[in-house]
Protein backbone atom coordinates (compact mmCIF):
# COMPACT_ATOMS: atom_id res chain seq x y z
CA UNK A 1 0.00 0.00 0.00
CA UNK A 2 2.93 2.11 1.14
CA UNK A 3 5.13 1.75 -2.10
CA UNK A 4 2.35 3.18 -4.28
CA UNK A 5 2.24 6.22 -2.29
CA UNK A 6 6.01 6.04 -2.03
CA UNK A 7 6.42 6.74 -5.64
CA UNK A 8 3.24 9.65 -5.95
CA UNK A 9 4.69 11.75 -2.61
CA UNK A 10 8.26 10.98 -2.34
CA UNK A 11 10.09 9.68 -5.22
CA UNK A 12 8.39 12.18 -7.86
CA UNK A 13 8.63 15.08 -5.48
CA UNK A 14 12.34 14.33 -4.72
CA UNK A 15 12.98 13.83 -8.51
CA UNK A 16 11.01 17.28 -8.84
CA UNK A 17 13.38 18.76 -6.30
CA UNK A 18 16.11 17.65 -7.65
CA UNK A 19 15.74 18.94 -11.08
CA UNK A 20 14.54 22.25 -9.80
CA UNK A 21 18.13 22.55 -8.03
CA UNK A 22 19.81 21.31 -10.85
CA UNK A 23 18.20 23.65 -12.96
CA UNK A 24 17.60 27.05 -10.91
CA UNK A 25 20.18 26.14 -7.90
CA UNK A 26 19.49 25.30 -4.53
CA UNK A 27 16.72 27.20 -2.31
CA UNK A 28 18.46 30.36 -0.63
CA UNK A 29 20.24 28.48 2.14
CA UNK A 30 18.52 29.75 5.37
CA UNK A 31 21.34 30.17 8.11
CA UNK A 32 20.99 27.95 10.56
CA UNK A 33 20.09 29.96 13.91
CA UNK A 34 21.63 33.45 13.01
CA UNK A 35 25.07 31.96 12.31
CA UNK A 36 26.34 33.65 9.48
CA UNK A 37 23.63 35.74 9.13
CA UNK A 38 24.95 39.14 9.49
CA UNK A 39 22.65 40.51 7.63
CA UNK A 40 19.99 39.26 9.82
CA UNK A 41 21.64 39.52 12.53
CA UNK A 42 21.38 43.46 12.01
CA UNK A 43 17.67 43.69 12.36
CA UNK A 44 17.04 40.08 13.75
CA UNK A 45 17.64 39.01 17.12
CA UNK A 46 19.17 35.81 17.83
CA UNK A 47 18.79 33.70 21.09
CA UNK A 48 22.19 31.53 21.16
CA UNK A 49 20.99 29.74 24.37
CA UNK A 50 18.54 28.06 21.91
CA UNK A 51 20.58 27.26 19.09
CA UNK A 52 19.81 24.08 17.54
CA UNK A 53 22.88 23.61 15.27
CA UNK A 54 25.66 26.46 14.72
CA UNK A 55 27.67 26.34 11.55
CA UNK A 56 30.74 25.40 13.42
CA UNK A 57 29.07 22.40 14.78
CA UNK A 58 27.77 21.32 11.59
CA UNK A 59 31.40 21.74 10.34
CA UNK A 60 33.00 20.09 13.27
CA UNK A 61 30.60 16.70 13.52
CA UNK A 62 30.62 17.56 17.06
CA UNK A 63 28.04 15.75 18.54
CA UNK A 64 28.78 16.65 22.02
CA UNK A 65 27.81 20.19 21.55
CA UNK A 66 24.79 19.25 20.20
CA UNK A 67 22.35 21.39 21.96
CA UNK A 68 18.28 21.33 21.22
CA UNK A 69 15.89 23.93 22.50
CA UNK A 70 13.71 22.05 24.98
CA UNK A 71 10.71 23.92 23.76
CA UNK A 72 10.38 22.25 20.84
CA UNK A 73 9.14 19.31 22.13
CA UNK A 74 6.34 21.08 23.64
CA UNK A 75 5.68 22.86 20.32
CA UNK A 76 2.58 23.20 18.36
CA UNK A 77 2.38 20.85 15.25
CA UNK A 78 0.29 21.58 12.27
CA UNK A 79 -3.21 21.19 12.19
CA UNK A 80 -3.86 18.04 10.46
CA UNK A 81 -6.52 17.90 8.22
CA UNK A 82 -8.51 15.11 9.12
CA UNK A 83 -9.97 13.49 12.40
CA UNK A 84 -12.24 10.91 13.74
CA UNK A 85 -12.94 12.49 16.63
CA UNK A 86 -16.67 12.57 18.05
CA UNK A 87 -18.40 14.90 20.63
CA UNK A 88 -18.77 13.09 24.08
CA UNK A 89 -21.90 11.44 24.13
CA UNK A 90 -23.25 13.43 27.12
CA UNK A 91 -22.77 16.67 25.25
CA UNK A 92 -25.88 16.85 22.78
CA UNK A 93 -27.55 13.03 23.63
CA UNK A 94 -31.13 14.58 22.57
CA UNK A 95 -29.64 15.87 19.49
CA UNK A 96 -31.39 19.47 20.29
CA UNK A 97 -28.43 21.02 18.55
CA UNK A 98 -29.07 19.36 15.05
CA UNK A 99 -30.05 22.46 13.67
CA UNK A 100 -27.19 23.96 15.04
CA UNK A 101 -24.54 22.42 13.00
CA UNK A 102 -21.16 22.52 14.63
CA UNK A 103 -20.18 23.79 17.98
CA UNK A 104 -18.65 27.25 17.28
CA UNK A 105 -17.04 26.98 20.91
CA UNK A 106 -13.21 27.33 21.33
CA UNK A 107 -10.69 27.86 23.43
CA UNK A 108 -9.07 31.54 22.87
CA UNK A 109 -6.14 32.02 24.82
CA UNK A 110 -5.61 35.91 27.13
CA UNK A 111 -3.50 38.40 25.65
CA UNK A 112 0.05 37.66 24.47
CA UNK A 113 -0.31 34.41 25.60
CA UNK A 114 -0.13 31.31 22.63
CA UNK A 115 -2.63 28.50 23.42
CA UNK A 116 0.26 26.15 23.66
CA UNK A 117 1.77 27.98 26.25
CA UNK A 118 -1.79 28.32 28.20
CA UNK A 119 -2.01 24.82 28.02
CA UNK A 120 1.45 23.70 28.57
CA UNK A 121 2.23 20.72 26.68
CA UNK A 122 -1.18 19.23 27.93
CA UNK A 123 -3.53 18.43 25.51
CA UNK A 124 -7.16 19.46 25.62
CA UNK A 125 -10.68 19.09 23.51
CA UNK A 126 -11.27 22.49 22.21
CA UNK A 127 -14.22 21.60 19.95
CA UNK A 128 -16.92 19.75 22.54
CA UNK A 129 -18.95 22.88 23.98
CA UNK A 130 -22.80 22.32 25.37
CA UNK A 131 -25.92 22.31 24.22
CA UNK A 132 -28.28 24.07 26.15
CA UNK A 133 -31.83 25.08 25.01
CA UNK A 134 -31.29 24.06 20.95
CA UNK A 135 -27.88 26.34 20.91
CA UNK A 136 -24.21 25.83 21.73
CA UNK A 137 -23.19 27.13 24.45
CA UNK A 138 -19.66 26.90 26.98
CA UNK A 139 -20.14 25.34 30.08
CA UNK A 140 -22.03 27.19 32.69
CA UNK A 141 -20.47 30.11 33.98
CA UNK A 142 -18.44 30.27 31.51
CA UNK A 143 -20.63 32.53 28.90
CA UNK A 144 -18.20 34.24 26.45
CA UNK A 145 -16.18 33.27 23.85
CA UNK A 146 -13.20 33.81 25.34
CA UNK A 147 -14.05 32.34 28.85
CA UNK A 148 -14.78 29.09 26.91
CA UNK A 149 -12.21 26.08 27.37
CA UNK A 150 -14.87 23.29 26.16
CA UNK A 151 -12.33 21.39 28.08
CA UNK A 152 -13.44 17.53 27.34
CA UNK A 153 -13.09 16.51 30.75
CA UNK A 154 -14.75 19.47 32.34
CA UNK A 155 -17.62 18.65 29.94
CA UNK A 156 -17.82 15.12 31.59
CA UNK A 157 -17.63 16.53 34.71
CA UNK A 158 -20.27 18.66 33.86
CA UNK A 159 -22.33 15.88 32.23
CA UNK A 160 -21.58 13.17 34.92
CA UNK A 161 -22.74 16.24 37.59
CA UNK A 162 -26.15 16.62 35.92
CA UNK A 163 -25.53 20.39 34.97
CA UNK A 164 -25.72 20.28 31.83
CA UNK B 1 -2.70 29.14 -10.99
CA UNK B 2 -5.36 28.88 -9.01
CA UNK B 3 -8.45 26.03 -8.92
CA UNK B 4 -8.34 23.18 -10.17
CA UNK B 5 -10.86 21.69 -12.46
CA UNK B 6 -12.08 24.59 -13.78
CA UNK B 7 -13.69 25.57 -11.13
CA UNK B 8 -16.11 22.96 -10.49
CA UNK B 9 -15.71 21.39 -6.68
CA UNK B 10 -14.58 17.85 -7.91
CA UNK B 11 -12.60 16.18 -10.76
CA UNK B 12 -16.23 13.75 -11.27
CA UNK B 13 -19.14 14.16 -9.63
CA UNK B 14 -20.36 12.99 -6.74
CA UNK B 15 -22.62 10.02 -6.91
CA UNK B 16 -26.65 11.26 -6.37
CA UNK B 17 -27.65 7.89 -4.23
CA UNK B 18 -25.90 5.94 -1.78
CA UNK B 19 -28.17 2.94 -1.02
CA UNK B 20 -25.28 1.99 2.17
CA UNK B 21 -26.32 6.12 3.52
CA UNK B 22 -29.77 5.70 2.87
CA UNK B 23 -29.00 2.14 4.42
CA UNK B 24 -27.29 3.16 8.18
CA UNK B 25 -29.00 3.85 11.31
CA UNK B 26 -30.23 7.20 12.62
CA UNK B 27 -27.54 7.26 15.22
CA UNK B 28 -24.85 6.07 12.94
CA UNK B 29 -25.47 8.75 10.14
CA UNK B 30 -25.74 11.56 13.06
CA UNK B 31 -22.35 10.30 13.75
CA UNK B 32 -20.69 10.47 10.36
CA UNK B 33 -22.20 13.96 9.90
CA UNK B 34 -20.66 15.14 12.95
CA UNK B 35 -16.80 13.45 11.58
CA UNK B 36 -17.16 14.74 8.27
CA UNK B 37 -18.62 18.29 9.62
CA UNK B 38 -15.77 18.44 12.04
CA UNK B 39 -13.68 17.54 8.76
CA UNK B 40 -14.71 20.21 7.17
CA UNK B 41 -13.67 22.93 9.89
CA UNK B 42 -9.97 21.01 9.82
CA UNK B 43 -9.85 21.49 5.87
CA UNK B 44 -10.90 25.30 6.22
CA UNK B 45 -8.10 25.66 9.46
CA UNK B 46 -5.49 23.72 6.62
CA UNK B 47 -6.46 26.34 4.28
CA UNK B 48 -4.74 29.04 6.22
CA UNK B 49 -1.89 27.26 7.22
CA UNK B 50 -1.26 26.40 4.06
CA UNK B 51 -1.46 30.63 3.55
CA UNK B 52 1.23 30.33 5.77
CA UNK B 53 3.79 27.90 4.00
CA UNK B 54 2.94 29.88 0.75
CA UNK B 55 4.03 33.07 2.57
CA UNK B 56 7.06 31.05 3.91
CA UNK B 57 7.91 29.93 0.31
CA UNK B 58 7.68 33.58 -1.31
CA UNK B 59 10.32 34.86 1.79
CA UNK B 60 12.82 31.70 0.72
CA UNK B 61 12.56 32.59 -2.76
CA UNK B 62 11.07 29.06 -4.01
CA UNK B 63 10.58 28.34 -7.28
CA UNK B 64 7.43 30.30 -8.89
CA UNK B 65 6.22 26.89 -9.62
CA UNK B 66 6.35 26.00 -6.03
CA UNK B 67 4.82 28.79 -4.82
CA UNK B 68 2.05 28.62 -7.26
CA UNK B 69 1.32 24.91 -5.90
CA UNK B 70 1.24 26.27 -2.79
CA UNK B 71 -1.13 29.31 -3.89
CA UNK B 72 -3.24 26.20 -5.19
CA UNK B 73 -3.34 24.19 -2.13
CA UNK B 74 -4.74 27.14 0.27
CA UNK B 75 -7.90 27.08 -2.76
CA UNK B 76 -7.57 22.91 -2.40
CA UNK B 77 -8.34 22.88 1.11
CA UNK B 78 -11.28 25.24 0.37
CA UNK B 79 -12.77 22.89 -1.75
CA UNK B 80 -11.75 20.22 0.73
CA UNK B 81 -14.25 22.25 3.25
CA UNK B 82 -16.63 22.54 0.76
CA UNK B 83 -17.08 18.95 -0.18
CA UNK B 84 -16.54 17.40 3.83
CA UNK B 85 -19.61 20.21 4.62
CA UNK B 86 -21.78 18.55 1.39
CA UNK B 87 -20.78 14.75 2.56
CA UNK B 88 -21.90 15.95 6.11
CA UNK B 89 -25.23 17.12 4.96
CA UNK B 90 -25.96 13.72 2.88
CA UNK B 91 -25.39 12.04 6.22
CA UNK B 92 -27.36 14.91 8.35
CA UNK B 93 -30.21 14.41 5.63
CA UNK B 94 -30.08 18.27 5.36
CA UNK B 95 -28.01 21.28 4.51
CA UNK B 96 -25.78 21.92 7.75
CA UNK B 97 -24.42 25.31 7.84
CA UNK B 98 -20.66 26.24 6.60
CA UNK B 99 -18.14 25.01 9.82
CA UNK B 100 -16.80 27.26 12.30
CA UNK B 101 -13.45 28.76 11.14
CA UNK B 102 -10.62 26.63 13.65
CA UNK B 103 -8.03 28.67 15.50
CA UNK B 104 -4.74 27.98 13.45
CA UNK B 105 -1.62 27.78 16.10
CA UNK B 106 1.50 28.11 13.87
CA UNK B 107 4.55 26.03 15.24
CA UNK B 108 6.80 28.39 17.08
CA UNK B 109 10.56 26.64 16.22
CA UNK B 110 12.16 28.75 19.01
CA UNK B 111 15.69 28.44 18.98
CA UNK B 112 15.47 28.65 14.72
CA UNK B 113 16.38 32.12 12.66
CA UNK B 114 13.38 33.01 10.48
CA UNK B 115 14.98 31.18 7.70
CA UNK B 116 15.00 27.74 8.90
CA UNK B 117 12.13 28.38 10.43
CA UNK B 118 10.36 29.43 6.92
CA UNK B 119 12.00 25.54 5.52
CA UNK B 120 10.97 23.71 8.81
CA UNK B 121 7.67 25.46 8.45
CA UNK B 122 7.09 23.93 4.70
CA UNK B 123 8.86 20.25 6.32
CA UNK B 124 6.41 20.06 9.02
CA UNK B 125 3.27 21.13 6.84
CA UNK B 126 4.04 19.33 4.04
CA UNK B 127 7.08 16.87 4.08
CA UNK B 128 5.32 15.37 7.84
CA UNK B 129 1.41 16.24 7.99
CA UNK B 130 0.20 16.41 4.25
CA UNK B 131 2.50 12.81 3.84
CA UNK B 132 1.00 11.31 6.79
CA UNK B 133 -2.70 12.53 5.70
CA UNK B 134 -1.87 10.55 2.52
CA UNK B 135 -1.67 7.24 4.49
CA UNK B 136 -4.92 8.49 6.53
CA UNK B 137 -6.42 8.71 3.45
CA UNK B 138 -5.64 5.64 1.40
CA UNK B 139 -6.58 3.86 4.91
CA UNK B 140 -10.16 5.30 5.03
CA UNK B 141 -10.67 4.66 0.84
CA UNK B 142 -9.53 1.35 1.06
CA UNK B 143 -11.89 0.23 4.02
CA UNK B 144 -14.58 2.34 2.84
CA UNK B 145 -17.57 0.78 1.11
CA UNK B 146 -20.24 3.65 0.31
CA UNK B 147 -20.52 5.33 -3.06
CA UNK B 148 -20.61 8.89 -1.47
CA UNK B 149 -17.32 8.30 1.02
CA UNK B 150 -15.45 6.98 -1.36
CA UNK B 151 -15.93 9.20 -3.97
CA UNK B 152 -15.19 11.69 -1.27
CA UNK B 153 -11.95 10.52 -0.33
CA UNK B 154 -10.55 9.59 -4.07
CA UNK B 155 -10.58 13.48 -4.49
CA UNK B 156 -9.43 14.49 -1.28
CA UNK B 157 -6.39 12.22 -1.32
CA UNK B 158 -5.39 13.14 -5.20
CA UNK B 159 -5.01 16.87 -4.04
CA UNK B 160 -3.05 15.49 -0.40
CA UNK B 161 -0.86 13.78 -2.86
CA UNK B 162 0.52 17.11 -4.47
CA UNK B 163 0.56 18.87 -1.35
CA UNK B 164 2.63 16.21 0.32
CA UNK B 165 5.09 16.04 -2.94
CA UNK B 166 5.43 19.86 -2.28
CA UNK B 167 7.18 19.46 0.20
CA UNK B 168 9.67 16.97 -0.66
CA UNK B 169 10.15 18.85 -3.77
CA UNK B 170 11.21 21.89 -1.34
CA UNK B 171 13.61 19.60 0.51
CA UNK B 172 15.07 17.58 -1.93
CA UNK B 173 16.18 21.40 -3.20
CA UNK B 174 17.41 22.41 -0.40
CA UNK B 175 21.62 22.78 -0.18
CA UNK B 176 23.35 20.60 2.05
CA UNK B 177 23.92 22.91 4.49
CA UNK B 178 20.38 23.41 4.88
CA UNK B 179 19.36 20.08 5.25
CA UNK B 180 21.87 19.43 8.29
CA UNK B 181 20.64 22.15 9.77
CA UNK B 182 16.66 21.07 9.83
CA UNK B 183 18.07 17.28 10.43
CA UNK B 184 17.37 17.39 14.49
CA UNK B 185 14.31 19.51 14.19
CA UNK B 186 12.78 16.44 12.66
CA UNK B 187 12.46 13.92 15.36
CA UNK B 188 10.31 16.21 17.78
CA UNK B 189 8.16 18.06 14.68
CA UNK B 190 7.58 13.76 13.97
CA UNK B 191 6.43 12.89 17.30
CA UNK B 192 4.47 15.91 17.46
CA UNK B 193 2.92 15.39 14.00
CA UNK B 194 1.87 11.59 15.67
CA UNK B 195 0.26 12.86 18.41
CA UNK B 196 -1.51 15.54 16.92
CA UNK B 197 -3.34 12.89 14.73
CA UNK B 198 -3.77 10.60 17.70
CA UNK B 199 -5.30 13.47 19.46
CA UNK B 200 -7.91 14.26 16.47
CA UNK B 201 -8.88 10.24 15.94
CA UNK B 202 -8.96 8.96 19.57
CA UNK B 203 -10.09 5.24 20.02
CA UNK B 204 -13.36 4.99 19.95
CA UNK B 205 -15.26 2.29 22.10
CA UNK B 206 -18.30 2.76 20.55
CA UNK B 207 -17.09 2.41 16.65
CA UNK B 208 -18.49 0.48 14.54
CA UNK B 209 -17.83 -0.94 11.16
CA UNK B 210 -20.65 1.13 9.73
CA UNK B 211 -18.48 4.09 10.41
CA UNK B 212 -15.39 2.33 8.80
CA UNK B 213 -17.78 1.94 5.33
CA UNK B 214 -18.16 5.43 5.32
CA UNK B 215 -14.82 6.65 5.43
CA UNK B 216 -14.06 6.60 9.46
CA UNK B 217 -11.89 3.50 10.08
CA UNK B 218 -11.13 2.42 13.97
CA UNK B 219 -8.71 4.82 15.48
CA UNK B 220 -5.90 1.50 15.83
CA UNK B 221 -5.98 1.10 12.32
CA UNK B 222 -5.63 4.71 11.45
CA UNK B 223 -2.63 5.05 14.44
CA UNK B 224 -1.03 2.03 12.78
CA UNK B 225 -1.69 3.84 9.10
CA UNK B 226 0.14 6.94 10.24
CA UNK B 227 3.18 4.77 12.29
CA UNK B 228 3.92 2.74 8.66
CA UNK B 229 3.73 6.09 6.95
CA UNK B 230 6.27 7.19 8.73
CA UNK B 231 8.17 4.38 8.25
CA UNK B 232 7.83 3.48 4.88
CA UNK B 233 7.41 7.28 3.15
CA UNK B 234 9.21 10.02 5.24
CA UNK B 235 12.40 7.75 6.92
CA UNK B 236 13.09 6.14 3.44
CA UNK B 237 12.26 9.66 1.82
CA UNK B 238 15.15 11.06 4.36
CA UNK B 239 17.02 8.74 3.53
CA UNK B 240 17.18 9.22 0.12
CA UNK B 241 18.65 12.83 0.71
CA UNK B 242 21.08 11.55 2.72
CA UNK B 243 19.45 13.05 5.95
CA UNK B 244 19.82 11.40 9.53
CA UNK B 245 16.91 8.95 10.46
CA UNK B 246 18.53 7.33 13.26
CA UNK B 247 16.63 8.85 16.05
CA UNK B 248 13.19 8.73 14.44
CA UNK B 249 13.95 5.39 13.32
CA UNK B 250 14.37 4.20 17.40
CA UNK B 251 11.57 5.96 17.79
CA UNK B 252 9.46 4.19 15.81
CA UNK B 253 10.75 0.55 17.24
CA UNK B 254 10.43 1.36 20.60
CA UNK B 255 6.58 1.68 19.29
CA UNK B 256 6.18 5.45 18.29
CA UNK B 257 4.89 6.29 21.79
CA UNK B 258 2.98 9.88 21.95
CA UNK B 259 2.61 9.82 26.09
CA UNK B 260 5.97 11.57 26.49
CA UNK B 261 8.61 13.21 24.06
CA UNK B 262 11.09 10.76 22.65
CA UNK B 263 14.04 12.52 24.25
CA UNK B 264 15.84 10.17 24.37
CA UNK B 265 16.65 9.77 20.97
CA UNK B 266 17.16 12.64 19.94
CA UNK B 267 21.24 12.70 19.81
CA UNK B 268 20.85 9.92 16.85
CA UNK B 269 19.42 12.68 15.11
CA UNK B 270 21.91 14.48 14.76
CA UNK B 271 23.49 14.88 11.37
CA UNK B 272 26.32 12.59 11.56
CA UNK B 273 29.77 13.42 10.56
CA UNK B 274 29.65 11.98 7.20
CA UNK B 275 26.90 14.50 6.78
CA UNK B 276 28.83 17.51 8.01
CA UNK B 277 31.58 16.94 6.32
CA UNK B 278 30.13 17.34 2.91
CA UNK B 279 28.21 20.46 3.79
CA UNK B 280 29.29 23.98 3.49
Amino acid sequence: MASKLFRAVVSMGLSLGAATAACLGAVENPPSNGADADADAATEPVDDSGSALSDAELDAGDLDAFVFPDTSWCDAAWPVTKGNAPPPECVNPEGECAEAGMSPCFRTPPPGVGPHEARVCMFYERRFPFCIDGEWRCEPGRSSREDCTCLKEEAKNVCDGGNR
Amino acid sequence: MTGRWGGRLTQRPLPDDDPLIDALAPHARKRLADIWHSRAAMERRVGDAFEVIRDALVRRRASPELIALAERAVDDEMRHTELSCIVASRYAGKELPPPPRLMLEVPKHEGASPELRDTLFVIGQCVLNETTASAFLETCYELAEGALAKAALRELLSDEIEHGRLGWVYLASLDELTRAAVAPWLLPMAYLNLRMWKSESPIDPTHTEALTHHGSPPAKVLHAALVDALATLVVPGLRQLGMPTAGIEAWLDAGAFTDRPPKEFLALQAPSADTTASTG
